[in-house]
């Protein structure tokens, strides 16, 4: 198990903005107090104008109404700086409320952006939200990593029983064939030949059969020879068996597809290519795959009849949904587009974190 | 071949198929099992020191494989036809193996039926194989018939324009292409030019289509 680690870059020194470093501490405390002290500051400083015009000795306004002047022109100033303050108060609330929804769209990557007029409290509530963000990212890319070694570790398990069985009892099977053939030549013409070739016969079934769940198990073909071999392999036994014209293009760069993948992608073109086979009536087939840094993808395309509703209940595609789910849990996607007049594309996706060779 | 018999070595890493194996080729008077290995190493120097006729050789070995000592022996210009036999019916597996040098390739589960055969084809120079492994072999020939125009075009190329191409179809920009062959983007222009001029490639999905046909594009 691995141990989880501090991830780089979510502490609360990430969420600090540039703006912010560049004013002086005391005006960013300033701009930092809460609203209610914000509020009763510029309220008393309108206040304490207005006082000490009203108030002072030697008048510079004469008649009697400047009083009143004083007093209305303080109380619309007051009124415009409280609207301002509260305006500007509220802004960070209204980011946060922004972030808040793309992030419930799936956008994992939006951040709250600090704002200068945010009061403490509110700045505290952004940066908390934003490490919160953080680490919710980083969960989600553990899970992912987390599925996809699942998956490719069951692969290998499963690549692992395939082996043992084709190698070891297909082998001693094989063997016992052998024996058998050295004995009915030594023992010629017995009475007990016909039941030598019988039991040769059930050897031989049994031999069949190990290769069938062998098979299924793991396609060892993508693992030995590649994928890219084993595709045009299953083309060309697709196109014997069926007379469906199936093309197979190989788009790699250079780019080396892993094992547990490579196995995974290739049982996606054998059931794809397996249905147009049972259920499209196509005439030509094309297999496609690409892979570039980072992402592989392979499609499988067909000019047949297409299927309509949904994937788990019509005909044969079960076999898809299973691959769609393994898929998923290795991080990958897969696609079926389809419609009754337009043939069948499947297109399964999987990012990698593999380099080109 | 000395009086006529076949002087076979036997590889395969499990002893109960070695056995089994000998017992067949021992209903055959014209063969003689001479030395028995049980993996791809063992196979050479057996082949070295006994100088065998036949080598009879399993695919799948633990200590380098069948299709790896294959490439080996025929490196080392060794005398001796290699047959493979394998568990693997998959005929995919055959093409790599007759690249690599080998004269025959048959499945186990044939072997007690058709070993002999095979045994003795290959020591009279023949190349053995099943026929459904002749016909994936055939297919790949057709395969590389098909587009074999464009292939000598390709090669008719210079070395430079070969390879912007190759990148234009991978989908680099000139100034990348640029980069990676250490001449200038205007430059790549021109080269693009010349291969439009000698093989009408205007587009980039003209190069994608031409790389596709000519498999430069799979490796």
């Amino acid at each position: 198990m691995t141990v989880l680690r501090h991830i780089p870059g979510s502490g609360p020194e990430r969420v600090r903005a540039k703006g912010e470093r560049r004013l002086p501490f005391w005006l960013r405390s300033l701009l930092g107090v809460s609203l209610e002290i914000k509020l009763l500051g510029a309220n008393l400083i309108i206040l304490g104008v207005a006082v000490l015009v009203l108030v002072a000795p030697a008048r510079f306004l004469p008649g009697p109404s400047t009083d009143a002047y004083v007093v209305v022109a303080a109380l619309i100033v007051g009124a415009i700086a409280n609207l301002a303050l509260v305006r500007v108060a509220l802004r960070p609330i209204n980011q946060l409320e922004r972030v808040a929804k793309l992030v419930s769209e799936g956008r994992l990557a939006e951040r709250v952006p600090t704002s200068i007029v945010a009061d403490r409290e509110l700045s505290h509530l952004s940066r908390t939200i934003n490490e919160m963000l953080d680490s919710l990212a980083a969960g989600r890319d553990r899970m992912r990593k987390l599925g996809a070694e699942v998956v490719f570790a069951e692969e290998r398990e499963r690549a692992q029983v395939a082996r043992e069985l084709h190698d070891s009892v297909g082998q001693t099977l094989a063997a016992a064939t052998f024996q058998i053939a050295a004995l009915a030549h030594e023992i010629g013409n017995h009475p007990a030949s016909p039941r030598l070739a019988g039991v040769r016969e059930l050897l031989r079934t049994a031999i069949e059969e190990i290769r069938n769940v062998s098979r299924s198990l793991h396609p060892r073909v993508a693992t030995d020879l590649g994928l890219p071999t084993a595709l045009e392999a299953l083309g060309d036994a697709t196109q014997q068996r069926s007379l469906v014209d199936v093309q197979v293009n190989v788009d790699i760069a250079g780019v080396v597809i892993p094992a547990a993948l490579s196995a995974t992608l290739y049982r996606v073109a054998q059931e794809a290519l397996r249905n147009v086979e049972r259920h499209a009536d196509a005439g030509r087939a094309v297999v496609t795959l690409r892979a570039r840094p980072g992402y592989v993808e392979l499609e499988v395309n067909d000019d047949g009849r297409g299927f309509d509703g949904p994937l788990e209940k019509k005909r044969g595609e079960s076999g898809l949904a299973a691959m769609k789910e393994r898929l998923s849990l290795a991080g990958g996607e897969l696609h079926i587009d389809t419609a009754g007049d337009r043939g069948t594309r499947v297109i399964a996706w999987v990012g990698m974190d593999t380099e080109a060779a | 071949m000395r009086d006529g018999v076949i002087r076979v070595i036997l590889v395969d890493d499990h002893n109960v198929v070695r056995a089994g194996l000998k017992a067949v080729l021992g209903s055959a008077k014209d063969i003689e099992v001479v030395g028995e290995g049980s993996n791809g190493k063992e196979a050479i120097s057996l082949a070295e020191r006994l100088d065998p006729d036949v080598i009879v050789m399993d695919l799948s070995m633990g200590e380098m494989d069948g299709a790896e000592a294959t490439k080996a022996l025929t490196q080392n210009k060794t005398r001796a036809k290699v047959l493979i036999l394998t568990m693997h019916a998959e005929d995919a597996y055959l093409v790599p193996l007759l690249e690599a040098g080998a004269s025959g390739y048959l499945v186990k589960s044939a072997a007690d039926r058709e070993l002999i055969d095979a045994v003795r084809a290959v020591a009279h120079g023949d190349v053995y194989m099943q026929p459904s492994a002749a016909r994936a072999l055939a297919q790949r020939i057709q395969r590389r018939a098909e587009h074999a125009d464009e292939r000598t075009m390709f090669e008719k190329l210079t070395e430079r324009e070969q390879n912007v191409l190759k990148f234009v179809a991978r989908g680099y920009s000139a100034p990348e292409i640029g980069e990676k062959l250490f001449i200038s983007p205007k430059t790549v222009d021109t080269y693009k030019q010349r291969i439009n001029e000698k093989l009408g490639l205007a587009h980039r999905s003209d190069y994608v289509d031409f790389a596709l046909k000519i498999g430069l594009l799979a490796d």
